[in-house]
């Protein structure tokens, strides 16, 4: 991966393609590459939908090696959601597909003159781009069909559906997955407007003829890759309950915590949870035929996902994620697992973020266009942002911009992007990421749950309120470490309970790029990616009164334990201070 | 709800059908213990839940709703609700593990114990108990060889899904020590409504040498 493929979108007689070396990048991956290339090169000032934005795809570290869960891929931009910089990440093929292209990161800059549509083509001989106007306002399985027909089935693809075409602030950017179904998809912060902006439909890549990358110390590499699998596979959770029942096994527990928004943010337990628990979508997908264990890359052992099929056995999607569950489910007050999926299958689609959608469209109940529980209404919300009918266009920009039109106060957004599934009222910690977090409201900024050790921070009582903010810091910084070493998150809880398991990681790192990593090294990667972030916000015009949750949850208790969110502003301003 | 006089219905099914009842599990159902009894001794001594697997295994408790992580000083009352998990994922899932590093997270609503344990009068009540994710399959079985309580009403929906399977004959249902239909089960609990029935469900292969 020592190359990055650039492409200005604006030149003059139409895209041109360049090569070049990583040069000042080098020996970065996933969102520390991403973020890097967005401060350096992008006008913080700009508009996100302009020229002047550039968006970066990047592969990780070990993408494209045979290292386990090493094919997350990183997005980067101005975010036309948050106004702010942008990562968002994905798993799926292209990761590995790309790394093995030997490209570090495609940087996607510039803007067509036109507005027209082009597909980009790139193998072992290059890249190629062509106009394409027959992709008009296609969705996303409709383009993959389509590229399936011209390409073959050996190749990978990144698009946007219809909603990144019309450049509307939640579109997401799909990757496929190992059947070559667009289902993964980097969501967060409307990156699939701006590729919509940079007019490029679809990525085809195809690493025929290419070979899997070799690490530096072969030996090394693969021992320390058999323990690192060895590790995930013995722990239970990366072992067991993920590859059980995903992500979504955790319906049933935030519910029982009273810490599951239900209905816009209204309340902390939702009466039809059991119903779309992963427990029972597990038990779904067995008996009709799909499957409850199942890999979105090629190289993943732990395998969260799966396959949901309707009731007559066909494919319906994938199985949703446990934060798509509660967006489109309890957050909306519905309660019935095959229209859930159906709207999972719609945002993919349409190329949408299913967290920034379910909280929209909870946004747009509590304004009253639809009643809470209305299923075949919020489908039909979903249906329209497909269309780009102006009621779809106010759907397809947010949860923010929905509220203002509707005239909603109770909006649950930071920096302008939906707050996920975990109500910050109880569970304190996780509403000062939110706050903080250069991301907006984001689960994932400080979700490695291995800050013991990576050694970021000191010793914190588990069991007194203080210390939080100190707590998310450090969640913060160990996130952004492993976001750019480009692995998948989830292997982070093998990594806090099981110290042997961290050094593998840090073993195959260490081996493949002949290094000495250290966890403080780590540690240290993570603060200055953090820090380059937060700078970027500060030039883009942020400030500590935008590290803030809405109102409603310093003033409005949740039930069933009666809680508001109760860290104060001066703490939250001691985030950062490090 | 009424415990009254205790009727009992007992099904012998396969182990596959025997995993048609678990969805009871995550929903809750009641046993009987000694209130006042602190959760460790509930969970060993009353439950006979081995020692080692609740520290390895249980990793997330929740007493109504609140996580706890003391299990010795926390008593079971009348009417509590007692959620049991194993280890979870996410930041979330962390945070409700028992004494975990980010438990700091949730200590707004973290289970806090008013009463002096050891002063309390023990007497025989009724706790509402929630299996979640992989002890549906580890624990599930053991409750329903010991039996457990169930509305009637909640019973007879939950077992909507696998009448077929009862109604052709896979399987026996006793209703005390009489065997009965699947449909006259239906019928049973119908009328009972919302009272509580004792359940047992032993796999076959316990009960066919
Ligand atoms: S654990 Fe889940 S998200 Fe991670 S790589 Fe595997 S299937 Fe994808």
């Amino acid at each position: 991966m020592d190359k990055i493929l650039r492409i200005d979108m604006g030149a003059e007689g139409g895209p041109k393609i360049t090569e070049s070396p990583v040069g000042a990048y080098a020996g970065l991956g996933g969102r520390a590459l991403t973020s890097s290339v967005v401060a350096s090169e992008v006008d913080p000032l700009c508009h996100p939908l302009s020229a002047a934005n550039k968006l970066v795809i990047a592969p990780g570290l070990l993408s494209g090696s045979i290292a386990a869960m090493s094919g997350r891929i990183s997005v980067g931009c101005k975010s036309p959601l948050t106004g702010g910089i942008k990562e968002a990440n994905s798993g799926g093929q292209p990761a590995q597909v790309l790394a093995r292209l030997n490209y570090a990161a495609i940087v996607l800059e510039g803007k067509p003159k036109e507005d027209t549509l082009y597909k980009v083509f790139i193998n072992k001989d290059g890249a190629k781009i062509a106009e394409d106007k027959s992709l008009n306002m296609l969705s996303n399985y409709q383009v993959v069909e389509k590229m399936k027909g011209e390409y073959g089935n050996k190749i990978a693809c990144i698009s946007i559906g219809q909603a990144g075409e019309m450049r509307l602030s939640a579109a997401s950017i799909a990757f496929t997955d190992m059947e070559l179904r667009p289902s993964r998809h980097a969501g967060r912060g409307g990156v699939g407007a701006v590729m919509g902006s940079k007019g490029v439909k679809v990525i085809v890549i195809d690493d025929s003829g290419c070979s899997t990358r070799q690490p530096k110390d072969p030996e090394k590499f693969k021992a320390a890759n058999i323990k690192f699998i060895e590790g995930l596979r013995s722990h239970p959770v990366t072992g067991q309950a993920l590859p059980a029942y995903g992500t979504n096994v955790l319906t049933n527990i935030v519910n029982e915590a009273g810490a599951y928004p239900t209905y816009n943010f209204k309340q902390g337990r939702f009466q039809g949870a059991a119903k779309i628990s992963g427990e029972t979508y597990a038990e779904l997908e067995t008996k009709r035929g799909g499957l409850a264990t199942h890999g979105c890359h090629s190289g993943c052992v732990i395998r969260c996902s799966g396959i949901f099929n309707d009731k007559d056995g066909h494919f319906l999607s994938k199985q949703p994620e446990y934060e798509t569950v509660w967006a489109h489910g309890g957050n909306c007050g519905i309660d019935d697992p095959d229209k859930i999926a159906l709207l999972d299958f719609l945002d993919d689609d349409i190329g949408l973020d299913t967290i920034e959608m379910g909280v929209t469209i909870g946004v747009a109940m509590d304004g009253g266009l639809i009643q809470f529980g209305d299923v075949d209404g919020a489908i039909n919300l979903i249906k329209e942002v497909g269309k780009g009918t102006p009621l779809g266009r106010i759907i397809g920009s947010g949860a923010a911009v929905t509220g203002k039109v509707l005239g909603v106060e109770k909006v649950p957004v930071v920096k302008g992007q939906a707050l996920p599934a975990y109500d910050p009222r109880a569970v304190q910690g996780i509403g000062v990421t939110y706050a903080t977090s250069p991301m907006g409201a984001d689960h994932t900024a400080g979700y490695a749950i291995a800050t013991n050790i990576l050694k970021v921070g000191g010793y914190v009582d588990p069991l007194k309120p203080e210390g939080q903010v100190e707590l998310s810091r450090n969640l913060q910084i160990a996130t952004a470490a492993v976001d750019s070493t480009g692995m998948c998150i989830f292997i982070a809880f093998a990594i806090m309970d099981q110290p042997e398991t961290f050094q593998a990681l840090l073993d195959m790192l260490n081996a493949f790029y002949g290094l000495e990593l250290t966890a403080e090294g780590v540690a240290e990667l993570g603060k200055k990616v953090l820090k380059t972030e937060r700078d970027f916000n500060m030039h883009a015009g942020f400030s500590q009164i935008h590290d803030r949750l809405p109102g409603f949850f310093k003033t409005e208790s949740l039930s069933p334990h009666n809680v508001t969110f109760q860290v104060k502003d001066e703490e939250l301003d001691t985030a950062f201070n490090w | 709800m009424q415990s009254g006089p205790t009727i009992s219905l007992t099904f012998i099914v396969s182990f596959g059908a025997l995993k048609g009842f678990f969805p009871i599990l995550q929903q809750g159902f009641f046993v009987r213990i000694m209130t006042g009894s602190s959760l460790e001794q509930v969970l060993t001594e009353q439950m006979g839940i081995e020692e080692g697997y609740i520290e390895k295994r249980i990793s997330t408790i929740f007493l109504n709703g609140r996580p706890v992580d003391n299990l010795h000083g926390t008593l079971a009352h009348d009417g509590s609700i007692l959620s049991l998990s194993a280890a979870m994922p996410g930041l979330v899932g962390a945070t409700m593990r028992r004494k975990g590093t980010y438990a700091s997270f949730r200590s707004a609503i973290a289970y806090r114990e008013e009463n002096d344990v050891g002063t309390r009068r023990k007497n025989e009540g009724l706790i509402e108990v929630k299996l979640f994710n992989l002890l549906m399959a580890e624990l599930g079985p053991h409750f329903f060889k010991r039996g457990i309580y169930v509305r009637a009403d909640e019973l007879s929906d939950l077992i909507s899904p696998i009448m077929a399977d009862l109604r052709q004959g896979r399987g026996l249902i006793l209703f005390g020590d009489r065997p009965v239909s699947a449909d006259a089960v239906k019928e049973i609990l119908k009328d009972m409504g919302p009272d509580l029935i004792q359940v047992f469900v032993i796999g076959q292969k316990d009960v066919v040498p």
